[in-house]
């Protein structure tokens, strides 16, 4: 996505990570005398998560096709420049230029998936960067240095960049709108400053190198891509209010606030249950109990690092936007934890009991969608994600049953917190 | 042979590996880290391309007899550790410029200071395969036993090259260590399909460079 891609990555290495922790300790515990405990089953049908709607963008104003269909041109042009089957003495260069830009094309000529407008401009910059990549390896093979033209660039990307970030005053119609609007461009900007940097270089012999080479001129065009889509965002979002004012200062006063509030409401959960392992005295071996503790602990730490990476950087509406993130998770892991207490979550799972808390995700987000507030939309994302993520596992016949249903809990429950942790993230902005 | 160990320790401590080796033999050994293995990092090498994809070098008389069939190209791949003159003796390299680019780099290594780490293998004629590092078992080291450990990876050769995808070349590396060994019971290869990663970060042991040993 293009606001916190980092953090989906993040989330999806812990669901991986919690399930892997999982089944180790699984493996390694005492099942005796548990010997009547029916055994989950090893999958369940494809359809048996089924698919959740996502809410209306949050992005508060309508998103231009224009920045798509320029990502779009720039794409097939540079696709244009590279010939089907290159000439390249290294016959297995040129194959493998060859095939790249066969799947560049295909990609390029691929339906954008129906999402939010950031994320389709997230999928365009993908596609770009493919394209600049096929093309600056054909370029560098057939005897072209780019390296000038592209340091260059990196500098024109880069002054670009730095401009449009001097002049973030976060100008809005409200400090909520703010953060809603601003959170992708500051998401852009950070995107931009990373692609821009010379992790890859270009090579000082293009020719020994060209798939370097093409991969350093992708970066930069992803940068580009970013810089451009950052302002488009911000034009898109200026050109539509009128009078806009700063809320840069409400933007750090409420971002310095919930972060306290997250730290503070944190260490209240946690002396509320009894420590940070307040289920360590139960027996959850082999449940979706134990996965859902794990995911709940993943997803707060992650989603914590996420608001102190963002305050430190000083982008203040991705910090709002994270700190109610996390506000939703800690009340998601306090649900959690008292369900459990409660002697939930210790069942079997089987087939049905999936397709009933899907169908409980699928209510809670879809209570979220009607309730048409855009911060509270913006929030319950990573819920759908992990809803989305959890259904293509499924539909891929991967992941145990016991952790789709343990995921499918953590999300309902995550979507059910949302509605307040919006509210509590707007009274610290408005 | 009451003599070769002596010089072992005082060879291995020129290079820098005795204290290594030392420490690796004892675990309450202070300002060391745990490890398997040891760096070497004044080896010299020697590599060589066949492009006609024959053996370079064989452990027999004869070199396996060129063959385009999977076996075959299998053959032409080998591995061995030489800490002595003798052991020149069991290898035929092939009678070609790069066989005898092999042949002669071992054959002038002084094995009194030095050993050989030689290896051969097969690689498609549009790629090539490079190598990263080299580093030995310091504990076995310490018992006069040489495992040497190279690391390689694979790229594609450069695009002017021209290659054919499906043909197969042979490449050799004589790998020279500037340590001495009574005997080498094992050896260790691996591969990388990608030369873009990086090698692992350094450690930093300001204890161990004081003392003029471990500089990983």
């Amino acid at each position: 996505m293009t606001t916190g891609s980092g953090s989906r990555r993040r989330f999806l290495a812990g669901v991986a990570t919690a399930g892997a922790a999982a089944l180790g300790g699984c493996s390694a515990l005492p099942f005796s005398g548990e010997a009547d405990r029916r055994e989950a089953p090893e999958s369940v049908p494809a359809d048996a998560v089924g698919s959740v709607e996502w809410p209306a963008s949050p992005f508060p104003v309508a998103v231009s096709e224009s920045l798509a269909d320029a990502h779009e041109s720039r794409a097939l042009e540079m696709l244009a420049d590279v010939p089907a089957d290159p000439t390249v003495p290294n016959a297995a260069v040129a194959e493998k230029i060859g095939s790249d830009r066969e799947r560049a094309r295909e990609r390029a000529d691929a339906i954008a998936p129906d999402r939010w407008p950031v994320d389709v401009l997230t999928t365009w910059r993908g596609r770009r960067e493919d394209a600049a990549a096929v093309r600056g390896a054909y370029r560098a093979a057939t005897g072209t240095d780019d390296g000038a033209e592209l340091v260059a660039r990196r500098r024109a990307v880069r002054d670009d960049r730095g401009a449009l970030a001097t002049d973030l005053t976060y100008r809005a119609a409200s400090p909520t709108e703010a953060a809603l609007a601003y959170e992708p461009v500051e998401s852009l900007l950070a995107r931009c400053a990373e692609q821009v940097e010379p992790r890859v270089t270009y090579p000082a012999d293009p020719v020994a190198d060209p798939f370097r080479a093409g991969e350093a001129m992708a970066s930069v065009e992803g940068a580009r891509a970013a810089a451009t889509d950052a302002e488009g965002l911000r034009e898109a979002y200026l050109g539509s209010r009128d009078d806009p004012v700063p809320q840069w200062g409400s933007l750090i006063a409420a971002a310095d606030e919930l972060r306290g509030s997250v730290s503070r409401t944190r260490s209240a959960v946690r002396e509320r249950l009894g420590g940070e392992d307040p289920l360590g005295d139960e027996d959850l071996s082999g449940t979706v109990a134990q996965e859902l503790v794990a995911t709940s602990d993943l997803r707060i730490e992650s989603a914590i690092d996420d608001v102190e990476g963002a305050v430190d950087a000083g982008d203040h509406a991705t910090a709002v936007v994270d700190a109610g993130t996390a506000l939703a998770n800690i009340e998601a892991y306090r649900t959690a934890v008292g369900e459990i207490r409660d002697g939930e979550h210790r069942e079997v799972p089987s087939e049905s009991s999936v397709r009933s808390v899907a169908e409980r995700a699928r209510a809670a987000v879809d209570g979220v969608a009607a309730g048409d507030d855009p911060l509270a939309a913006r929030l319950v994302r990573p819920g759908v994600e992990l809803f989305g993520y959890v259904a293509d596992r499924v539909e891929e016949g991967y992941g145990s049953v016991r952790r789709t249903q343990a995921s499918l809990v953590y999300a309902a429950l995550y979507a059910s917190a949302v509605p307040a942790a919006a509210d509590f993230a707007r009274e610290r902005l408005e | 042979m009451a003599e070769i160990p002596r010089r072992r320790a005082l060879l291995a401590a020129a290079s820098g590996i005795a204290a290594l080796a030392g420490c690796a033999g004892s675990e309450s050994a202070s300002n060391s880290y745990p490890t398997r293995e040891r760096p070497i990092e004044d080896y010299e090498i020697e590599t060589a391309r066949d492009e006609a994809g024959d053996a370079l070098v064989a452990a027999s008389e004869t070199l396996p007899s060129p063959s385009a069939d999977e076996p075959a190209r299998g053959r032409r791949g080998a591995r061995r550790v030489l800490v002595a003159g003798d052991d020149l003796a069991g290898l035929t390299f092939a009678e070609t410029d790069p066989g005898e680019a092999l042949r002669s780099f071992c054959a002038a290594t002084d094995f009194d200071a030095a050993s050989v780490y030689l290896l051969s293998m097969p690689v498609r004629a549009c790629r090539e395969i490079r190598f990263r590092s080299v580093s030995v078992d310091p504990g076995d080291l310490a018992e006069g036993d040489l495992h040497p450990h190279a690391r390689f990876c694979e790229a594609y050769r450069p695009a002017d090259v021209e290659c054919a995808p499906d043909e197969f070349h042979t490449v050799g590396f004589a790998i020279r260590i500037p340590v001495a060994a009574d005997r080498s019971t094992g050896s260790g290869r691996g591969m990388s399909s990608s030369c873009r990663r990086r090698d692992r970060p350094a450690v930093f042991n300001a204890s161990a460079a004081e003392s003029g040993g471990d500089g990983a």
